[in-house]
């Protein structure tokens, strides 16, 4: 069981390090130098070489990216060309606003989609069943930011119950923090909850044919406790894989549903600085995403050995 | 009166032929009767639906009563309770029958509070004892195995103890030999005699081996195409079978009796409607 | 079941291309500068979906906007398919080692979902429908290796592909008489799933601004100028949503109908 984590660590590392090197390198393709394009035509020569040794644009290649890794590791993701403040200091505060979001989106969807999905396969030649599938099949095409717009306007304008956009920090007020967070949820949620629905349907259909399901019911389990009691976990098992997956599409959605809202979260501040191709603060923001979504493959991977205690005594 | 009773059972699968066609047959309390037949001609179909498990698309109709519950329309929250408690079943597929996340002792003792309310310390120590009356010499090490640390034997036995452990009026065996090795299969026939017989259960035991039923069942049904063809006990069946496929069955089963140098008997020597 | 799967999906899909093909002929009204009409109308003749908030002709627009749709999908798809295939054959035929590289790779690329490289993307070299394009199809060529490489591994490991080899067939030739056609249909699935999801992500990029550039419409930029005038004409966000999930809707259905039908197949495959 240590020598899957540590080998799991090993791959989550070196994964790390192919990224990195991809979105530097992605970046370096940018047109133009940083230090002529901050100064404008006007400048003399001698002012772009000063300022593009200020900026450090002026080292070889390999030596940014080493000092760009090396400070991501302390915490320091760099300073922005334009604007000269520090990278890490734009991003601490738009943590929580997409970490709220996305957590809660992923929550909601789960607490929609584990229900709905066992009922699609429980049901699946009832009109119950068939409908679920369907209805979920219609939610996985319509755009989340789509369905957040439609929200917005629904319970924001025409019947006012909900802001229609905008963030109000937790610190400030928890009830509006929480009013202002309802609709971005929701938005993403819905959508993510239709995709899920699937994955948890054909799981949960996997488990129904199982023997083991079968000896469940025979000895007095209902169709509904079997299926929670024995079900869950093995069903859990594929499960893991997908939840990964969607949390990594919830951040991603996070990014346009935060434009829908006003939310000033990371993919707000990633959006802005792309308008302005400040290319510190765009490698530090993917990174940070990117860098999300690895360890959230990785952490799948070690649940595995968690759920499975076939996979514990192998190891042993 | 009999402990279960089954008059012109009838079960279809969506628009297809039926798979059982009226057949009717007795369990009285503490017998055991064999179903025999060969693979598709319903036996098993037949134990589903006296468990009231068939899946959502079988058509059935006439009656199957347990004591005084009628099984056909009864709601499945009725049958929840009925099941693992007066009836159970035992399945064919040791190794997959059991929930591979959980330790048996779990999953044996969860047999035990779905029925009762026994307090937990009890419930463990009643687990134990079952356990070591299927014939483990150590309950407290299989209690705390996962399933893939069993053998198939050992598995089976841990099914036998679910199975059996609230002390069913009458229990469904669905081929429950037929995945183990033979020397495995001697162990597991002689512990469910034994365990059948200490609780004093009825027993409706399916197989397409007439061997085998002939060491544990005092009487047997003979199924073939969804039909009872034949009735009778187990020693008369040896003896005085009617039905061409009966005398195939005893035949092929019987075959110590077969001179040395000579073709063994297929079924199809006998009933030329076995093989299609 | 899978029949109506796929004949629904069809139908969609082919109402999205004669909407497209129309709108390269004929619109109702220009859809780009006739700004005649009067702003946000609602739905009136001869404007049967309304004006926008420039007072251009709604349906006319969202005719061509199905052109942007299936431009970006057909080019997305087209370069994950024609990167992604062969390099998931000749990935399947490498020494296992270099093979696990390979995989490798993949996984740390699919750490790169599409909208984030086209964000990334547009970043470094200013958004528009060929970054969209591109980061869109680089984005799913992983999926497209790992289809590829295990539909070769498996026929590769065929008695058929044995007795090619015994007759003195080259590699390339395998690939081509074997290969190729044993893992169509599977790269056919993966291409109608692939272009749904290319559809939902230029749709979002438009909405943000980085992908199809105005005055050409787009569903998702259309989405993006009815949001700022939602107070006057909420219908205005409704037309496009529902042309983008209908068009999604379509190619989804196609991708689970042709795997129900290829099903038994699928199964001896893999």
């Amino acid at each position: 069981m240590i020598a899957t984590v540590a080998r799991r660590l090993g791959v989550f590392a070196l994964s790390l390090v192919g990224a990195s090197l991809a979105i530097f390198i992605i970046c370096q393709a940018l047109p133009g130098d940083p230090a002529r394009i901050l100064l404008g035509d006007g400048a003399s020569a001698e002012q772009i070489a000063a300022k593009a040794h200020e900026l450090g644009t002026d080292r070889p290649a390999i030596v940014r990216y080493l000092t760009w890794v090396a400070g991501m590791l302390r915490g320091d993701f760099g300073t922005s060309y334009a604007s000269g403040v520090a990278v890490s200091g734009l991003i601490g505060p738009t943590l929580p606003v997409t970490g709220a979001l996305a957590g809660f989106s992923l929550l909601v969807s789960v607490v929609i989609a584990l229900p709905f999905g066992m009922l699609a396969a429980l049901r699946r030649r009832r009109w119950e069943g068939v409908a679920v599938s369907a209805v979920a099949q219609v939610g996985m095409a319509i755009p989340a930011f789509w369905a957040g717009i439609l929200l917005s306007i629904l319970f924001g304008v025409v019947w006012r119950v909900l802001p229609p956009n905008g963030y109000i920090p937790l610190t400030t007020d928890p009830i509006g923090w929480a009013r202002s967070l309802a609709l971005p949820v929701l938005a993403l949620a819905l959508v993510q909850a239709a995709v899920l629905v699937r994955y948890v349907r054909s799981a949960f259909i996997d488990v129904l044919s199982e023997d083991y399901y079968r000896t469940a019911r025979a000895v007095g389990w209902s169709r509904w406790g079997a299926l929670l009691r024995h079900g869950v976990r093995n069903a859990s098992l594929s499960l893991v894989t997908v939840l990964g997956l969607q949390l990594a599409s919830i951040l991603v959605g996070a990014i346009v549903i935060e434009q829908v809202f006003v939310l000033p979260g990371l993919g707000s501040l990633l959006l802005t600085y792309v308008r302005q191709k400040d290319v510190m603060v765009i490698q530090g923001v993917v990174m940070l995403l990117v860098l999300a979504v690895l360890l959230i493959n990785a952490l799948v991977e070690v649940s595995y050995v968690l759920i499975d205690p076939r996979l514990r005594t192998a190891e042993r | 009166m009999s402990l279960l009773r089954v008059r012109d059972l009838t079960v279809a699968f969506g628009r297809r032929p039926p798979v059982v066609r009226g057949i009717s047959f007795d369990v009285e309390p503490g017998q055991r009767v064999g179903l025999i037949g060969e693979s598709g001609c319903g036996k098993t179909v037949t134990s589903l639906a006296v468990m009231g498990l068939l899946p959502d698309n079988a058509r059935i109709s006439g009656s199957i009563r347990l004591g005084d519950v009628e099984v056909v329309g009864s709601s499945d929250r009725a049958m929840s309770e009925l099941r693992g408690d007066e009836l159970t079943m035992i399945f064919q597929e040791p190794m997959t029958a059991l929930d591979p996340t959980m330790r048996c002792g779990r999953q044996v003792a969860e047999v035990l509070r779905l029925h009762s309310t026994a307090a937990p310390g009890a419930a463990r120590e009643r687990v134990l004892v079952m356990l070591g009356e299927v014939g483990f010499a150590d309950p407290e090490r299989i209690a705390n195995s996962f399933p893939h640390e069993l053998s198939g034997g050992q598995r089976q036995r841990v099914v036998t103890a679910m199975a059996l452990i609230n002390s069913p009026d009458l229990v469904i065996c669905d081929e429950p030999t037929t995945a183990l090795d033979v020397t495995v299969q001697a162990t597991v026939l002689k512990l469910l005699d034994r365990v059948l017989a200490s609780q004093n259960a009825a027993c409706l035991f399916i197989s397409h081996d007439l061997a085998v039923v002939s060491e544990l069942c005092s009487d047997v049904l003979v199924m073939l195409d969804g039909e009872i063809v034949e009735r009778g006990t187990a020693s008369g069946i040896f003896t005085d079978a009617q039905h061409p496929y009966t005398k195939g069955l005893v035949a092929t089963s019987r075959l110590d009796l077969v001179e040395p140098g000579s073709r063994l008997p297929l079924v199809e020597d006998f009933y030329a409607g076995a093989e299609r | 079941m899978s029949r109506l799967q796929l004949r629904l999906g069809l139908v969609l899909v082919a109402l999205v291309a004669v909407m497209a093909l129309v709108s390269v002929f004929w619109t109702p009204f220009d859809a780009l500068y006739n700004t005649s009409f009067p702003r946000l109308r609602p739905p009136e003749w001869p404007n049967v979906l309304g004006t926008d908030r420039l007072g251009r002709d709604v349906f006319s627009r969202l005719l061509v906007g199905a052109q942007s749709c299936l431009v970006v999908g057909v080019i997305s798809v087209g370069i994950a398919t024609l990167l992604g295939v062969p390099a998931g054959i000749v990935t399947a035929q490498l020494p296992k080692a270099a093979s696990e590289v390979v995989m490798r790779a993949t996984d740390v690329a699919q750490a790169f979902p599409a909208l984030l490289l086209a964000i990334l993307l547009a970043g470094v070299f200013g958004g528009g429908t060929v970054t969209a394009m591109v980061a869109i199809g680089l984005a799913a060529v992983p999926q497209f290796i790992r289809i590829a490489r295990a539909g070769a591994l498996s026929v590769l490991a065929s008695d058929y592909v044995l007795a090619a080899r015994s007759c003195g067939s080259s590699r390339l030739t395998i690939a081509r008489t074997h290969v190729l056609p044993n893992i169509a249909p599977l790269v056919g699935v993966q291409a109608s799933v692939t272009f749904a999801m290319a559809i939902l992500a230029e749709a979002a990029l438009s909405y943000l601004g980085l992908g199809t550039q105005p005055p050409t419409p787009s569903w998702g930029s259309m989405l993006k100028d009815a949001q700022s005038v939602w107070y006057g004409s909420p219908l205005q966000a409704v037309w496009p949503g529902i042309a983008i999930a209908l068009a999604v809707l379509g190619f989804n259905l196609l991708g689970d109908g042709l795997r129900d039908l290829l099903d038994p197949k699928l199964r001896e495959v893999t």
